[in-house]
């Protein structure tokens, strides 16, 4: 309490002078800092008062001996009247008071007093000594301290062990809205968020066991009910079984935080679905975007479901977190089933944190074991179009912004589903194209608007000779035409690949082709436009006929072989009546020769008659010529040679041929014969064949008609769209309609002899000319087949054009 | 027309041959005329007219079997004979039923048509004077009178008068009377060519 404690003060109780031990007193308390009086208990006369009084109070020391109670009037106005009060309790010891008092020079000075009473020998008071003390220093620094923790937006406490506040500046009720009063009534542990209890209780026992506590956060319940975040710092007091801490209200802070928080989670979970999304197939993007809500939303697992839209069903595509594997029971939920098919159906979220209590969760039981609390689903929608369900279980109270980054993504992954799907068809498509391409059996060489080859499939390595490597960025031009053709060619295609000239876009043309070898080859080419991101490119499809045209040559050859032995056939099925018809010119030959014999030997010839009868020898002998050279031109192998003929010629030709069999049968032949037909570029032989066929079965079919009744026409006629047509039309039974598809397939008959080839090859020879063969309906008995052959008009006048 | 002189008649489609056939007839003076068609021929035929047809079996119109079934239906006797390119065993068969003397196939010799011709009208020459002979023995058998008639018949058949008499229900002496009368009138000298007689007859009118 004193600064200076007097020396002489140990030393005074083994002094014998009681005078000097006085006057050195008098000499310290002369010096001191405080100012040091004495007084009668009466206080009507200051026996002392040392030099401090003067410095501290202003005043003289003399004003006060002359009047003891003038110290009273350096006391400010607000004070004096109780320290005057006061001043007889300094007799009874323990006086203490503070006051202020005001210097002459107008400063104020916060003084701390204090008197004790001084007894005698008897016990009674005879003197009152005091002490007064300038705090002015102090009480400032007290002042200063009890504005800042009066006026203090943060929170001071004093806390004790036993979980009580002790003491709490203002900033409480302003902050929580509790009283002071209400805050000391009960533990604190009762305001802190139950979510925070235990941590709480945690902090404040290490506080205890002498930790100081830093940056501790917690949230304390406000008069409303809400809750703020605290911030505390705080110091132990062991020895007093207490702690100073002081709480910041960082509520908003905090907030802003999670927001932040939130955000950065958002983005953390967007940023992951947009890289899971990326994922080599639907399945694999799914798995990731599952992995996703668990890492950044907290989930105890996450699923997806894709609907297939054709049976109503959500397929399981992807699940991770406690379950990973996408069979089982839910592999395959109905729409309007359970929780995610209601979803499906509503294509509404439903989100719970108490799965526990959610009549939509069916197993309450696996809930309650797994800990799992909350569950959020949401649709995948695009538009209105669902697409799948996303849903997870977590074991904690989903925040809404958990939910709403859920949400956020939701539509993210239905169209990262929708592109993936169509992303996997266009690959699937430009797969089977390519494998088209490749495996085409046509040459396909793609290229650029200047005829620079950028495609060579497969079968262009095979058909060319140039692998692709070598032709890649070459003239298509100067690779596959033949040299002679090239200039007036790259002047053709550049013409097209400018204008697309629609001429060679639509039809496919024939060309030379060159190998790499050399040779050149019969080629089909047809060149396609295919519009690409950023120019046209064409393909040209070029197919090598060489094969074709030596089919197409074997085929003639077959067909001319079958003609062949068909019409030997025919010739053997004709002998009969063929025979017949050169027995006649032989007959009348021999009769001739025979009479003219006759008449030389006996003499009775002249030579008039003998010259009649040679001219008729030679007519005769021509006319069965004349029958042997048409058989033999009939059955004649090397045929095929086309000319341009009159049909009619050859309605007559068929007519003497068929001339033996019409007469046994006693068959009537018309012939209507059209007055002016156009010719015809045919091979004579092979239309007579034909022709003749069709008389010969119009004779089968009214064989077993009397004679009478058997009429056969063979009728010329010029017909729209310059064709010419040849009917033959019998009276015979007709073809029955159920039949008149079949009589043209080969092997088809109904009769006892004969192949069936007949109609089968004339109508394959007729179609070999252009023209056509078919059974006409007929209006009455019998049956009517007609031919129809381009005349050269028409086939645009080709004049003895020759193939072999 | 009384030409009694025999006539090859031709029949056949084919004009050229109809004339060398002709020629050839008439380098052995034999008259022939010749048809495009069996009604052709059929028209312009007089039964009485001897002579032999020569017919090709494949004609139009009319063939040459049904001409021969025509001819015989009608009770023409005039001789045919066929010639056809080709000749099978069916044909063959049916010609002769019908009557054809002979089938030539064509292209034939020379001789061996002109023999058939020639047989041909030899047997129509005999068939014709045979006919006449009939004609006579019909004549004289209409002069019998009925119980003369059923006398002859008896006769004919081999019964002794007195068997004739007991059918008759005749005196023996009035069947001898009746049976000289019929020797008489159809002027036989013998019971041998009465029989004869009644036969030829009896055949003549069964073939008919």
């Amino acid at each position: 309490m004193s600064r200076e404690e007097p020396k002489g003060i140990e030393r005074d109780g083994k002094t014998k002078d009681p005078r000097e031990s006085e006057h050195r007193l008098r000499q310290i308390v002369e010096s001191i800092q405080e100012v040091v009086w004495l007084t009668n208990p009466e206080k009507t006369r200051m026996l002392y008062i040392n030099p401090a009084f003067e410095r501290i109070w202003g005043r003289t020391r003399e004003s006060v001996y002359e009047n003891p109670r003038s110290f009273l009037d350096a006391i400010v106005p607000e004070d004096r009247e109780r320290i005057a009060r006061s001043l007889p309790k300094q007799a009874l010891g323990g006086w203490s008071e503070e006051f202020r008092v005001r210097a002459p020079d107008g400063s104020t000075r916060w003084i701390w007093a204090q008197a004790f009473p001084i007894h005698d020998e008897t016990g009674r008071v005879y003197r009152i000594a005091g002490l007064s003390q300038d705090i002015t220093e102090r009480k400032r620094v007290e002042e200063d301290r009890d504005q800042f923790f009066r006026l203090s937006l943060d929170l001071f406490c004093i806390a004790g062990f036993d979980g009580y506040f002790k003491v709490l500046n203002p900033a409480w009720e302003r902050t929580i809205g509790h009283t002071i009063d209400e805050l000391l009534a009960e533990p604190f542990v009762n305001f802190v968020h139950p979510d925070d209890r235990a941590a709480t209780l945690a902090e404040l026992g290490r506080i205890a066991a002498g930790e100081r506590t830093i940056s501790f956060e917690n949230r304390y319940r406000c008069k409303d009910g809400s809750y703020r975040w605290m911030l505390w710092n705080a110091i132990p007091l062991i020895d007093r079984q207490l702690c100073y801490a002081t709480a910041r209200d960082i509520t908003d802070r905090k907030r802003a935080e999670e927001a932040l928080a939130d955000r950065s989670q958002m983005m953390s979970l967007a940023a992951d679905v947009g890289v899971a999304l990326q994922g080599a197939d639907v399945r694999e993007m799914l798995q990731g975007c599952c992995d996703a809500h668990v890492r950044h939303l907290g989930a105890a697992f996450a699923r997806i479901w894709t609907l297939d839209p054709t049976e109503n069903v959500l397929v399981l595509q992807a699940s991770a977190g406690l379950y990973t594997h996408v069979d089982g029971a839910h592999s395959r939920i109905r729409v309007g089933e359970l929780k995610i098919g209601m979803i499906a159906k509503e294509r509404k979220p439903h989100l719970t944190n108490r799965v526990i209590d959610d009549p939509r969760i069916s197993d309450h039981e696996w809930a309650g074991r797994e800990g799992i609390v909350s569950f959020a689903g949401f649709p995948l929608l695009l538009g209105d179009r669902l697409i799948g369900v996303i849903g997870m279980f977590a074991r904690h109270a989903l925040p809404e912004a958990v939910t709403k980054a859920m949400e956020s993504v939701a539509g993210t992954i239905a169209l990262g589903i929708e592109r993936r799907r169509a992303d996997e068809a266009l690959r699937i498509s430009e797969e089977r194209t390519r494998l088209v391409i490749d495996t085409a059996l046509d040459a396909v060489v793609t290229m650029t608007d200047a005829g620079i080859i950028i495609g060579w499939n497969a079968q262009a390595e095979q058909t060319f000779g140039w692998t692709r490597d070598e032709v890649s960025g070459k003239s298509v031009v100067d690779t596959i035409v033949p040299p002679r053709l090239r200039t007036s060619f790259k002047d053709g295609l550049r013409d097209f690949l400018r204008t697309g000239a629609s001429k060679v876009l639509d039809g496919r043309i024939e060309v030379s082709a060159v190998h790499r070898d050399g040779h050149e080859f019969p080629a089909e080419l047809e060149i396609a436009a295919v519009r690409t991101d950023r120019s046209l490119v064409f393909s040209a499809f070029i197919r090598d006929l060489t094969e074709r045209r030596r089919a197409e040559e074997q085929a003639r050859k077959h067909q001319a072989e079958l003609a062949h032995a068909w019409r030997v056939s025919t010739m053997g099925e004709m002998a009969t009546t063929i025979a017949h018809e050169l027995n006649t010119p032989l007959s009348t030959i021999v009769n001739y020769a025979n009479g003219a014999v006759r008449r030389m030997r006996s003499r009775t010839a002249d030579s008039s008659e003998i010259l009649e009868a040679l001219e008729a020898v030679a007519e005769q002998a021509e006319r069965a010529a004349r029958i042997i050279k048409t058989i033999r031109e009939f059955v004649r192998k090397d045929v095929a040679r086309r000319g341009d003929v009159d049909l009619n010629d050859i309605v007559r030709e068929v007519a003497i041929l068929a001339a033996p069999e019409t007469a046994a049968s006693q068959t009537t032949v018309r012939l209507e014969l059209a007055a002016e037909v156009p010719k015809v570029n045919v091979d004579v032989i092979q239309i007579e064949q034909v022709l003749l066929n069709l008389v010969r079965n119009a004779l089968d079919a009214m064989s077993e008609l009397p004679p009478p009744a058997r009429s056969l026409v063979i009728r010329t006629a010029f017909g729209a769209g310059d064709e010419v047509m040849v009917t033959v039309r019998d009276t015979g039974r007709g073809v029955p309609g159920d039949l008149a598809v079949k009589v043209f397939d080969s092997f088809y008959t109904t009769k006892p002899k004969g192949l069936g080839v007949g109609l089968s090859i004339s109508r394959s020879i007729v179609a070999a000319h252009g023209g056509r063969l078919w059974l006409d309906s007929n209006g009455g008995p019998g049956a009517s087949f007609t031919f129809s052959l381009p005349s050269i008009t028409a086939a645009g006048g080709s004049g003895g054009k020759e193939t072999k | 027309m009384t030409n009694r002189e025999p006539t090859v008649f031709i029949v056949d489609d084919d004009e050229a041959l109809r004339r060398s056939l002709e020629w050839l007839l008439g380098s052995v003076s034999l008259q022939a005329e010749s048809y495009a068609s069996a009604n052709e021929f059929l028209e312009a035929y007089d039964p009485d007219r001897p002579g032999c047809l020569v017919l090709d079996v494949r004609l139009v119109g009319m063939s040459g079997l049904e001409l021969q079934e025509t001819l015989t239906a009608r009770g023409i006797p005039l001789p045919v004979i066929i010639v056809t390119g080709h000749a099978d065993v069916a044909m063959a068969i049916r010609v002769l039923h019908a009557g054809a003397i002979d089938l030539i196939e064509k292209p034939y010799s020379d001789q061996a048509l002109l023999d058939r011709v020639h047989q041909a009208i030899s047997l129509d020459a005999e068939r014709r004077r045979e006919r006449l002979r009939h004609a006579g023995v019909r004549a004289r058998l209409e002069r019998l009178t009925p119980r003369e008639r059923e006398v002859m018949d008896l006769v004919v058949a081999g019964k002794a008068n007195k068997q004739i008499a007991a059918a008759l229900h005749l005196s023996p002496k009035t069947v001898e009377v009746h049976r000289a009368s019929v020797m008489k009138k159809l002027e036989a000298d013998s019971i041998a060519a009465l029989v004869r007689m009644a036969v030829a007859i009896e055949t003549d009118g069964r073939s008919s």
